[in-house]
């Protein structure tokens, strides 16, 4: 009799005592995202950071996918094969597929259920650029546009003014020719029209007053007047502007060592090629050509829900919360060259 | 006595046949793991692989329809499978003629003279051991437009650089120079296996009835001898180089415009990337079709060495 | 040194310098900061060495220990379970009598004829439908199989006399005893050469580690060469050659010491098809 009280009674103790034990092992929130080589030091950062201000969570990452298509390829498999992430961050243009399947999971119900969330003070571009169908999916992590990076000390020695950069495609061209004309290895001019999701055609279709699809959705609308102008722009590049048909990696090592004038690409590789270039030689950018009323497109990703269940969905917010949050976004714009969150450029989000 | 004698002999019969008894299920008990694993593991799934290829299944989907030879039909008119299968062969083409040809040529060179020989044994087979997406890398740098190794040296010997990769004319030759090199040293060992197997005599022999010149002895002895080991080395050159996809990955994923496009990686966008797994089946068929081919030229080509030797 | 030597050891040692070129090249970037890397200045040493950086970016970047320790653990795995698989079924294919010999054996040739990428898809399958993907047994069960150990394993059986088999047997041996106490040190050289075969297919294996693994601990060395490649894509190549020379060493060191040993069994992939 004693000796079955005396053992009921260390059962119940070491119960008690381990509860607490077991109920502190982490909850683990699955994280995937893209691009490493712009992204991985700066997700593991503020992976760092969370989990110091919340101990109660556990980020992981899975292998990063090398861009926004193989990104929402994988998401594609994960859901397929019951594998699913609970947070993964998708380009823009990629929202569409998981919002049309039903996969990614509304932030609607969180956010409404969560006091703090007006207190991180997410501008409501950021959020827009997330909404589909009246339904919060992603929230805006980086968001970045085109730009016209220059290597200064070319220009200035093709006979450019640092000061007056070309503010038109034909400004460009000749500054290309005569940086071109300097000789030897250096190169005039590239722009790397394969990014991701034909981001910078869609660029030069916006930018000419054009769009992707009518208003409707239901039919073609680059075929028109400003297609016809940007594929016309594509072509000039190549016999007015010296651009050679080369990839990004090459046009990327071009630039930051230092042999090619100008560059058109995202100010998303501002902070890396900065870095990169340190003092080789000055760094300028310039403004992405634009007809009057047309606009540029965002490019850039969101963080998007996938958690099914209650106790990760709450971590996963928390963590998404956080990452575009104020402490993610300072730490973003200092590792790359994506805007702070509360930029004010208008644009209008790429399809 | 004779009684006894039968009895003695029925026992040792029974023993035996006890025997036999115990041997047999010692063998089923013995070979059982790899029965139920080359059951379950290899020939099931292959017949799933036959068998799916006759749906139109999509991972994930939660029905399917029996197509017959739907996923055959389509493929008869997919031009990306047409190109791909023949890039394959025009890869095979370059890649087993030059490895087997520039292997031999080494062979014989090592076996001419004796200084060197594990040296260069070596150098010239490490490449098969390297890890190749590893060596790929490596080689990409190596064929960089305008800093590469290769461009910088050609730009030195006067002639113009390329853009190896992304010029759909050269890609896929790009491609066959590094399986050349990474297969190169594989063909040599074998040849030098069959090169030390022609007997001296015969050399002797030939010698005597006047063919002593270097170039005579190749084409009266040596060739004629190593005749069997140079076909089958063909034959296995060919079933490897058709199952190339690392470099196709990692390096140019199929491109420029599907000049590098393969077999294998094919099959692994359709069943993998694009989820068509009934279709990604069919392309494995076909896969299995051709490898199937040449295995059974090298099982003939294997029963003539038996004989030769 | 006649004419003849001389112009064997120009010819091998040029086309020598041919296969090095890859490796040492690789040495070469691996040592050298950006600059020198990007130049059209060629230069097997560096003006100034980056070697420390390098390599400590490419083992802070992506987890290389975690893909060499995953190499070996899934290598020894895999080869493991294929003796343990293959050598009691050939031992029994080759020494004794049963019924299903034939057809067994039979099945095994027919097993011979399919390349290793024609079950995949099925494996997938099998593999998601049981939640195993991104995991050891995802890595190690499809590959357990191997109908060319089997048969390689029962050629040399055949070698072997039988009367060391009976003798074994008069010792009150069972089957089982003898398979592993017996026929296993015989076939130590076929095993030697059909493990080297195995370790090295299996270590630069790409494709099925490319369609099972999703996170970065679980990857091979194939997979993390392209996973360290997609961290350093286009901006830091010192690093990227640092982190290819560190998962490429084992592999090519274990060759230098052991050539003869590798050369022999590699030469079987002749045999497999």
């Amino acid at each position: 009799m004693k000796r079955r009280t005396l053992l009921a009674g260390g059962a119940a103790a070491t119960t008690l005592a381990a509860a607490p034990l077991r109920a502190q092992s982490p909850t683990e929130i699955k994280v995937l995202y893209s691009i490493p080589d712009l992204f991985k030091t700066l997700h593991e950062q503020i992976a760092v950071e969370f989990m110091k201000a919340n101990p109660q969570y556990k980020v992981t990452f899975l292998a990063p996918q090398p861009g926004y298509e193989e990104v929402a390829q994988a998401t594609l498999r994960a859901a397929v094969t019951n594998t699913l992430p609970d947070v993964v961050y998708h380009g823009l243009n990629r929202q569409r597929v998981f919002y049309d399947r039903g996969l990614a999971q509304p932030l609607d119900p969180l956010i409404a259920a969560d006091p703090d969330f007006k207190s991180y003070g997410h501008a409501p571009g950021l959020l827009d650029i997330g909404r589909f169908g009246g339904k919060q999916l992603g929230i805006g992590f980086s968001v970045s546009t085109p730009i016209i990076y220059y290597n200064l000390d070319l220009v200035t020695k093709a006979g450019g003014d640092p000061a007056a950069l070309p503010a038109t495609w034909d400004g460009i061209f000749e500054l290309a020719r005569k940086v071109k004309a300097l000789g030897g290895a250096t190169q005039g001019f590239h722009f790397d029209w394969d990014i991701t999701g034909n981001w910078m055609w869609q660029a030069l279709v916006f930018s000419n007053r054009g769009t992707m699809l009518t208003a409707d959705e239901k039919k073609v609308a680059f075929d028109g007047p400003a297609g016809k102008t940007g594929i016309e722009t594509l072509g000039r590049m190549v016999t007015e502007g010296t651009m050679r048909d080369v990839g990004q990696n090459v046009s990327l090592q071009d630039f930051t060592a230092g042999t090619m004038g100008i560059w058109g690409h995202s100010t998303s590789r501002l902070g890396g090629v900065t870095k990169q270039i340190g003092d080789k030689f000055k760094l300028r950018t310039g403004p992405f050509p634009v007809q009057p009323d047309g606009r540029l497109p965002l490019g850039g990703n969101v963080a998007m829900l996938f958690a099914k269940d209650a106790a990760h969905q709450k971590a996963a917010w928390e963590y998404i919360k956080f990452a575009t949050g104020p402490v993610g976004a300072t730490m973003m714009v200092q590792a790359t060259g994506y805007f702070p969150r509360r930029w004010r450029r208008p644009t209008i989000p790429s399809c | 006595m004779t009684t006894t004698a039968l009895t003695l002999a029925a026992e040792r019969g029974r023993r035996r046949s006890g025997q036999a008894r115990a041997e047999a299920i010692a063998a089923y008990l013995l070979s059982a793991p790899a029965m139920l694993c080359l059951l379950g593991i290899l020939l099931l799934p292959t017949l799933a692989t036959f068998v799916l290829s006759f749906t139109d299944w999509q991972f994930g989907a939660p029905t399917f329809r029996w197509i017959g030879l739907g996923n055959y039909t389509q493929l008869a008119t997919d031009r990306v499978f047409w190109r791909s299968l023949s890039n394959t062969v025009l890869y095979v083409a370059v890649v087993v003629p030059l490895s087997v040809g520039l292997g031999l040529g080494v062979a014989l060179l090592i076996e001419a003279g004796t200084s060197g020989r594990a040296f260069y044994r070596a150098a010239y087979f490490l490449p098969v051991t390297a890890t190749l997406i590893a060596m790929a890398t490596v080689w990409e740098i190596m064929l960089h437009p305008s800093v590469g190794l290769i461009n910088v040296l050609l730009d030195g010997l006067g002639l113009p650089k390329q853009n190896w990769l992304k010029n759909p004319d050269l890609a896929l030759f790009a491609l066959a120079g590094i399986g050349i090199w990474q297969a190169l040293g594989l063909n040599m060992v074998l040849l030098l296996a069959g090169l030390k197997a022609i007997p001296r005599d015969l050399y002797e022999a030939a010698a005597i009835d006047g063919a002593d010149g270097p170039w005579t002895r190749f084409v009266t002895v040596t060739l004629p001898m190593l005749g069997p080991a140079l076909s089958f080395v063909l034959i296995i050159s060919a079933i490897r180089s058709f199952q190339v996809f690392d470099t196709v990955a990692v390096l140019t994923e199929g491109g420029p415009n599907k000049a590098t496009e393969v077999l294998l990686y094919t099959m692994y966008q359709e069943g993998f990337s694009f989820f068509r797994a009934g279709y990604g089946a069919a392309i494995t068929v076909v896969f299995l079709a051709f490898v199937l081919l040449l295995t059974l030229i090298k099982a003939r080509v294997a029963e003539k060495r038996v004989h030769y030797s | 040194m006649s004419a003849f030597a001389a112009f064997r050891h120009v010819v091998l040692a040029a086309g020598a310098i041919v296969m090095l070129a890859p490796f040492i090249w690789l040495l070469s970037l691996a040592v050298k900061p950006a600059d020198e890397i990007f130049t059209t200045d060629l230069r097997l040493l560096p003006e100034r060495w980056d070697a420390v950086r390098n390599f400590t970016e490419a083992f802070a970047k992506v987890p290389l220990h975690r893909y060499l320790l995953n190499g070996v653990i899934v290598t020894a795995s895999i080869f493991t379970l294929q003796v343990l698989v293959a050598l009691p079924a050939a031992y029994a294919l080759a020494k004794l009598r049963f019924g299903m010999a034939r057809p067994l054996f039979a099945l095994v040739l027919l097993g011979l004829l399919i390349p290793a990428h024609v079950p995949a898809i099925p494996h997938y399958i099998m593999l998601s439908s049981a939640g195993l993907l991104n995991s050891y047994p995802a890595l190690i069960l499809p590959s357990v199989i191997s109908v060319f150990g089997i048969f390689w394993i029962r050629q040399f059986f055949r070698t072997v006399p039988d009367d060391l088999i009976h003798a074994a047997r008069l010792d009150g041996l069972s089957e089982f005893s003898i398979v592993w106490r017996i026929m296993l040190p015989a076939a130590m050289p076929a095993l030697t050469a059909f493990g080297i075969l195995s370790v090295v297919f299996h270590w630069n294996d790409y494709f099925w580690p490319l369609l099972v693994v999703t996170s970065p601990d679980m990857a091979m060395p194939a997979l993390g060469t392209v996973y360290l490649r997609n961290t350093e894509a286009g901006t830091d190549y010192g690093p990227l050659m640092a982190g290819t020379a560190v998962i490429t060493a084992p592999l090519v060191i274990a060759f230098l010491f052991a050539q003869r040993r590798f050369i022999e069994g590699m030469t079987l992939t002749g045999l497999k098809g």
